[in-house]
């Protein structure tokens, strides 16, 4: 019965993402939520280090075969700067993950997906510094 | 009874649902029947909520949940809060920390840790 | 052990096994903890508690591990003064090493390792890259004799060190690329039932799939100079309060509390 679900693993971040800084239980506790009411199967989460510019855990997750979920609080937790993030593209590129950010009530399924959404909510974080 | 801040819980900002989840959260775990919560008011130092929560006998609640012990940081006399929960037969939790805060010997708990967070940040200026 | 040899050892491995230093609190944890598992699943039988912690995967599925792992977990902590008992298990070789002013981690974690349950695995870190003080260090006490991969391994201090200080090196691929290029560095650490771990958080450590044929049942909790830093930059998360809680003041600090010194007028 439960090999139809999709498997999602967590995505814990230590570090403030746009002013917010969860600790990593109640990220854990927002992603079993969201989990169980969508359904899916969580495998233990893993944690990102807490250095700065530092995806290394994320870089990782990306390359795990039994998981086809990544689900994390927000896609501010992404790589925010451009070398990084075309490394995470190319890497997702040739792992075809989906992502889940909860914050934004997102879903992606593909890497276009995930640029088009990753532009809109950097404008977003310019226009908030001003409004 | 939940209670969450509608401004930042020690500089920090933590959205209310996410608050409310965790509160939630700790009912459950600790087979309590959660209310829905109430919102402090966004004024800075303001506990004109809590105060309506905590300073009288209520009927529909026996129990209130805070998400964190760090938002009565600014709370002015800590000794005040425990007499009327005394008073009027209020159980006080905190889900972040998950502890339940009870007597006065709580309230220098809370003095002394919130005077080692400050030192501790002050040495980081 | 001479007086200083237990700060050489420290210094020089980042870890020292010793004895339990309290008995009488370490037989009335076990005996607790012995009574919680066979409520849990509900074991008539008479035995000692030795080989029900060694065989509780005989009598437990798979599935319903976390859910007893929990159950000890807010039945201990429920008693809010526990992490005082679980620091009389080491109080005075914790002392030597991080000074007599203690925070102490507000909840006692255990774990439960059932052999070839690849649930419970924990992978190569080191909980200073996780926002913890590096200057910590953790008490590991297991209810039963542990070796090899029923124990959980650390690597050496040079290692270690090398590898956090380079791990930019490795900030594309994971810190199981790093696991899997160097595991046969990796040492399991035996421990005998009635002693304790204490090691820095700093050593990059973890466990395998228990191999034997035996359950591990350990508990873990972390302690630390009260003044000394709390994590590298002031976070929401672990610090006084959420994470620690002030186990010892001394009267110089309890004074000073009294002290609003004005920071500007």
């Amino acid at each position: 019965m439960n090999s139809s679900k999709k498997i999602a693993q967590g995505y814990l971040f230590l570090k403030p993402f746009n002013r917010v800084y969860l600790p990593t239980n109640i990220q854990n506790i927002i992603i079993k939520n969201y989990c169980e009411q969508n359904d899916l199967l969580l495998k233990l989460s893993v944690n990102e280090h807490n250095i700065k510019n530092c995806w290394m855990e994320l870089f990782s997750l990306l390359k795990k075969k039994d998981t086809d979920i990544i689900v994390m609080m927000s896609i501010y937790m992404l790589p925010d700067n451009k070398k990084d993030f075309i490394k995470f593209c190319k890497s997702l590129k040739k792992n075809e993950k989906h992502f889940v950010f909860v914050f934004e009530n997102l879903k992606i399924k593909n890497i276009n997906e995930l640029k088009n959404k990753m532009n809109k909510f950097k404008l977003f974080k310019e226009l908030n510094k001003f409004i | 009874m939940g209670y969450i801040f509608s401004r930042e819980i020690d500089n920090n900002i933590i959205p209310q649902k996410v608050q409310n989840l965790v509160i939630r959260d700790y009912a459950q775990r600790n087979k309590m029947n959660l209310l829905l919560s109430s919102t402090e008011y966004k004024m800075k130092n303001s506990y004109l909520m809590f105060d309506s929560l905590v300073n009288k006998k209520n009927t529909k609640f026996s129990g209130l949940i805070i998400y964190s012990l760090f938002m009565l940081k600014e709370y002015k006399d800590l000794k005040k809060i425990f007499n009327n929960l005394k008073k009027n037969n209020i159980r006080l939790f905190c889900a972040l920390e998950e502890i339940e805060l009870n007597n006065l010997n709580d309230s220098k708990y809370l003095k002394d840790t919130f005077f080692i967070n400050r030192n501790n940040k002050n040495e980081k200026k | 052990m001479k007086k200083n040899k237990v700060e050489q050892d420290f210094i020089k491995n980042g870890f020292i096994i010793s004895k339990i230093e309290n008995k009488k609190n370490f037989l009335k944890i076990e005996k607790k903890i012995y009574l919680i598992i066979k409520k849990f699943i509900n074991y008539k039988k008479k035995s000692t508690e030795k080989y029900l912690f060694n065989n509780i995967h005989k009598y437990l599925d798979n599935k319903k591990l976390n859910n007893l792992r929990l159950t000890i977990y807010k039945k201990l902590n429920s008693d809010y003064e526990f992490y005082k008992t679980y620091f009389s298990l080491a109080a005075k070789t914790i002392e030597k090493l991080v000074g007599t002013e203690i925070a102490a981690q507000n909840k006692i974690n255990f774990s439960i390792q059932m052999p070839n349950d690849n649930s419970s695995k924990l992978e190569m870190h080191a909980d200073s890259l996780s926002g913890e003080s590096k200057f910590q260090v953790v008490l590991w006490v297991p209810l039963t004799n542990v070796f090899k991969t029923k124990s959980m391994y650390v690597f050496d201090k040079n290692f270690s060190k090398k590898t956090i200080e380079k791990l930019d090196k490795y900030k594309y691929d994971g810190m199981d690329k790093i696991y899997n290029k160097h595991k046969n560095k990796k040492k399991f650490i035996s421990v005998k039932r009635g002693e304790f771990l204490l090691f820095s958080p700093n050593l990059l450590h973890g466990n395998v799939t228990n191999l034997t044929n035996e359950t591990r049942i350990s508990m873990n909790s972390r302690f630390k100079n009260l003044f000394s830093t709390y994590s590298n930059k002031s976070q929401f998360g672990k610090r006084i309060g959420y994470f620690y809680v002030p186990l010892t003041i001394k009267p110089a600090t309890q004074f000073a509390l009294n002290f609003n010194i004005p920071d500007e007028f």
